[in-house]
C-alpha cells in the first residue's frame, strides 16, 4: 500500500513538473513589453507574434538592437547593449537591408532609391510592409499597390499589370510548394527544390523593388519557366510516392498472411 | 534416399549443423516462454535487420561530412529501394531501443536478474548500452542539422563532468568543436566497434541464458514450481516467429505510412554550423536526459544519470532475496514503477520543452 502511495505522489510531482517546463521561454523585451508597461508600448508584442518575423524567430533586438538576455530594462536598452530605438525614414533601407540585402540593393538601384538619395521623401520599407504595425507579413502586392495607396504611381507605367503578374507568380509557387510539402510528408526530402523556389521568389522580389515594368516582366517570365520545371520534377516524385505506398501495402499484406499462418499453426498445437 | 536428403546428411556430417538445430529444437524452456511476446527473439531479429540494412547502406553512403547528406538524399530519392533500406534502418533503430527498454524493465519486474542469472543481467545491461551508443552514433552520420546540433548538445553535456569535463568533451569530439574528427569517430564506432560488440555481446548473453536457463514467470512463493518445461520446437519457436512477424509489420507500416515519424523538420536540412535551429533536441530515447537539467543543475543531472546506470548494474547485488514475484518485493517494484513513470514523464517534458 505504501508503495502505491509513493508511486502516486511521484506521478503527481512529475506531471506538475512537465506542465511547468512546457512553457515557452520569451526574451526580456517580449516579457516586459507584454505585461509590465503601458498599453501603447505593449501594443507591438501581440502584433509581432502574428508577424512573419516571429514565425522565423526574428525578435525585437534584430531591428531595435539591445540585449534581450538582460532583465534590467535600462541595461538591456542602453547604447552599450546596441539599442537604437526607431530608425529614421532615411535610414530605413539600410536598417532593413542589414538582413534583406538583395532587396535593399535593388531598391537603391531603382527609381525610389535614386529619389531617396536625392533627399526626396518616398516610400521606404515600412511604408508598404508595416501598414499593420509590427504585424509584418510577406507583402501582398494587390493590397499594397492600390489606387488609394499609390495614386498615379510615378515609377510604374501600369502598376495593376505588375500586381497581376506578381499575384500569378505567387499562386504558381504556392501550388508547387503545397505539392512539395505533400511529397515531403511521405519521406522524400526536397529541401533543394524548396530552396530553388525561394531563389525564384527572391529573383522576382528584387525585380519588384527596382520599380521597372520591363524588368519585372522579364524576371516574371524567367521565374515562371523555372517554377514550371520544378513542378515537373515534383510530379515525378509524386509518382514515386504512389509506387512506395502500393509496395508497402503489398508487403504488409504478405507479412499479415505469414502471421495468420503462424497463428493458426500455434492454435492447432493447443 | 532423395538427392536433397543425401546432400543435407553430407552437410550435417561435415558441419554438425543438423545436430545443432535438433539440439536447439529439443532444448527445454519454461512453458510460458514467449507469452505474451517473445521480446528476446524480436530483439535478435531487429538487431540482425539493423546489421543487414546497415551493410546495404554502406554500398551507397558517403561517410564524410562533405558528402554524407547528399548521399542520404540520393539514397532516399534515386537509388532503387534505397528509401526502404534507409528508413528500415533509421526506424529500426528506434524500434530496437524501444524493445530493449521493455525487455530490460520486463526482466527487472520479473526479478530475472537473481541468482543464478546475474551474469545474464549484466551482459544484457552492457548490450542495452551498446544499443544506445549505436543509435547515438548513427544519428550523427546523415550530417543533417539535427545530427550536428544534437551531437553538439550531447557532447557538451560531458563538460559538466567534474575535473575531466573539458578534456572528455574534446576527446569525444576530437577537437574543440564538433566537426570532421567527431564524424570519423562516430562512423568508426557505428560501423565497426559497436556492431562487433553487439554481435559478441548477444552471443555471450545467449550462451549464458542457455547455461542457466530462462527464468520463466515468477510464482508467489520462492519455491513455487511452474508448469513442466517444454521443448523450443514447435510452440516456443512459433511464438517467436509470430512476434517477429508482428514486429516486421509494425516496422513496414511506420516506414511506408509514417516515414517522418522519428525525424524533426531540421533532419531534412544539411548541417550548418553557423545556423542554430530553434529547437535542438536529441532522439526520443534521450529526451529524458535532455529534460533532466531543467529540474536540477547540469552537474547534478549528470550525477543522477550516472547513478541510474550504476543502479542498473547493482540491481542483482541489492535485491538478493530468492523471491521474484513483483508483489513479494513491493519497495523495489514501486521504485521500478517510479523509474518508468519518470522516464515517460521526462520524455514528454523533453518533447514539449
Amino acid at each position: 500500500m505504501k508503495g502505491w502511495l509513493l508511486g502516486g505522489v511521484l506521478l503527481v510531482i512529475l506531471s506538475s513538473a512537465i506542465s511547468a517546463i512546457g512553457r515557452a521561454d520569451d526574451d526580456t523585451c517580449v516579457a516586459c513589453h507584454e505585461v509590465d508597461i503601458d498599453a501603447v508600448l505593449a501594443l507591438p508584442v501581440p502584433e509581432w507574434r502574428e508577424s512573419v518575423h516571429a514565425a522565423s524567430g526574428v525578435s525585437c533586438d534584430a531591428c531595435h538592437g539591445g540585449d534581450p538576455r538582460v532583465e534590467d530594462a535600462d541595461a538591456s536598452m542602453s547604447p552599450e547593449a546596441g539599442f537604437m530605438d526607431l530608425p529614421s525614414w532615411t535610414e530605413m533601407t539600410e536598417h532593413c537591408g542589414a538582413c534583406h540585402e538583395g532587396i535593399a540593393e535593388s531598391y537603391r538601384q531603382g527609381r525610389f532609391g535614386a529619389a531617396l538619395a536625392d533627399g526626396i521623401r518616398v516610400a521606404t520599407c515600412a511604408s508598404c510592409h508595416m501598414q499593420e504595425g509590427h504585424r509584418v507579413q510577406e507583402a501582398q502586392p494587390g493590397q499594397i499597390v492600390t489606387s488609394d495607396s499609390c495614386p498615379g504611381c510615378p515609377a510604374l507605367a501600369d502598376p495593376q499589370a505588375a500586381v497581376a503578374l506578381l499575384g500569378s507568380a505567387r499562386e504558381a509557387r504556392g501550388r508547387v510548394l503545397e505539392r512539395l510539402a505533400a511529397v515531403e510528408d511521405r519521406g522524400i526530402e526536397l529541401s533543394d527544390y524548396r530552396a530553388r523556389l525561394q531563389v525564384e521568389r527572391a529573383r522576382l522580389a528584387r525585380a519588384v523593388h527596382g520599380f521597372d515594368d520591363g524588368e519585372i516582366a522579364r524576371a516574371h517570365a524567367a521565374s515562371q519557366a523555372k517554377v514550371d520545371e520544378i513542378a515537373q520534377q515534383v510530379s515525378a516524385y509524386e509518382g514515386q510516392v504512389d509506387r512506395r505506398v502500393r509496395f508497402g501495402a503489398a508487403l504488409l499484406a504478405a507479412l499479415a498472411a505469414v502471421c495468420v499462418c503462424l497463428w493458426l499453426m500455434l492454435r492447432s498445437l493447443s | 534416399m532423395s538427392r536433397s536428403r543425401r546432400l543435407w546428411q553430407s552437410l550435417d556430417r561435415r558441419t554438425g549443423l543438423g545436430t545443432s538445430i535438433r539440439r536447439f529444437a529439443a532444448y527445454r524452456v519454461p512453458a510460458d516462454t514467449g507469452k505474451p511476446v517473445s521480446l528476446g527473439a524480436v530483439l535478435v531479429f531487429a538487431l540482425l535487420l539493423q546489421l543487414a540494412t546497415g551493410m546495404l547502406l554502406l554500398f551507397h553512403f558517403v561517410p564524410d561530412p562533405s558528402g554524407a547528406f547528399e548521399s542520404v538524399r540520393a539514397l532516399m530519392r534515386d537509388v532503387p529501394y534505397g528509401w526502404l533500406i534507409r528508413l528500415a534502418h533509421a526506424h529500426g533503430a528506434s524500434f530496437l531501443v524501444a524493445i530493449a527498454f521493455v525487455h530490460l524493465f520486463h526482466a527487472a519486474f520479473r526479478g530475472s536478474y537473481k541468482d543464478p542469472r546475474e551474469a545474464v543481467w549484466w551482459s544484457g545491461c552492457v548490450l542495452f548500452l551498446a544499443i544506445l551508443a549505436s543509435a547515438l552514433t548513427g544519428y550523427i552520420l546523415p550530417w543533417s542539422q539535427t545530427s550536428f546540433w544534437a551531437t553538439t548538445v550531447v557532447t557538451a553535456s560531458l563538460s559538466y563532468l567534474p575535473f575531466v569535463g573539458q578534456s572528455a568533451t574534446e576527446w569525444v569530439r576530437g577537437g574543440e568543436w564538433v566537426g570532421d574528427a567527431t564524424y570519423r569517430r562516430a562512423f568508426a564506432a557505428h560501423v565497426a566497434l559497436l556492431p562487433l560488440a553487439l554481435v559478441a555481446g548477444v552471443a555471450v548473453h545467449l550462451a549464458w541464458v542457455r547455461r542457466v536457463g530462462l527464468a520463466g514467470r515468477p510464482g508467489r512463493r520462492a519455491d513455487a514450481e511452474g508448469p513442466a518445461p517444454i521443448p523450443v520446437w514447435p510452440r516456443v519457436a512459433l511464438r517467436a516467429a509470430l512476434a517477429c512477424g508482428v514486429f516486421a509489420m509494425a516496422l513496414v507500416a511506420s516506414v511506408v505510412f509514417a516515414p517522418n515519424l522519428f525525424f524533426p523538420v531540421e533532419h531534412a536540412l544539411p548541417a550548418d554550423p553557423f545556423d542554430t535551429p530553434l529547437n535542438v533536441k536529441p532522439e526520443w530515447y534521450f529526451l529524458w536526459a535532455y529534460a533532466l537539467p531543467r529540474f536540477m543543475p547540469e552537474r547534478l543531472a549528470l550525477i543522477v544519470q550516472a547513478g541510474l546506470l550504476l543502479a542498473l548494474f547493482a540491481l542483482p547485488l541489492v535485491d538478493r532475496s530468492p523471491r521474484r514475484h513483483p508483489r513479494d518485493r513491493p519497495y523495489l517494484t514501486t521504485v521500478l514503477i517510479g523509474v518508468v513513470l519518470a522516464f515517460v514523464a521526462l520524455t514528454i517534458a523533453g518533447a514539449r520543452a
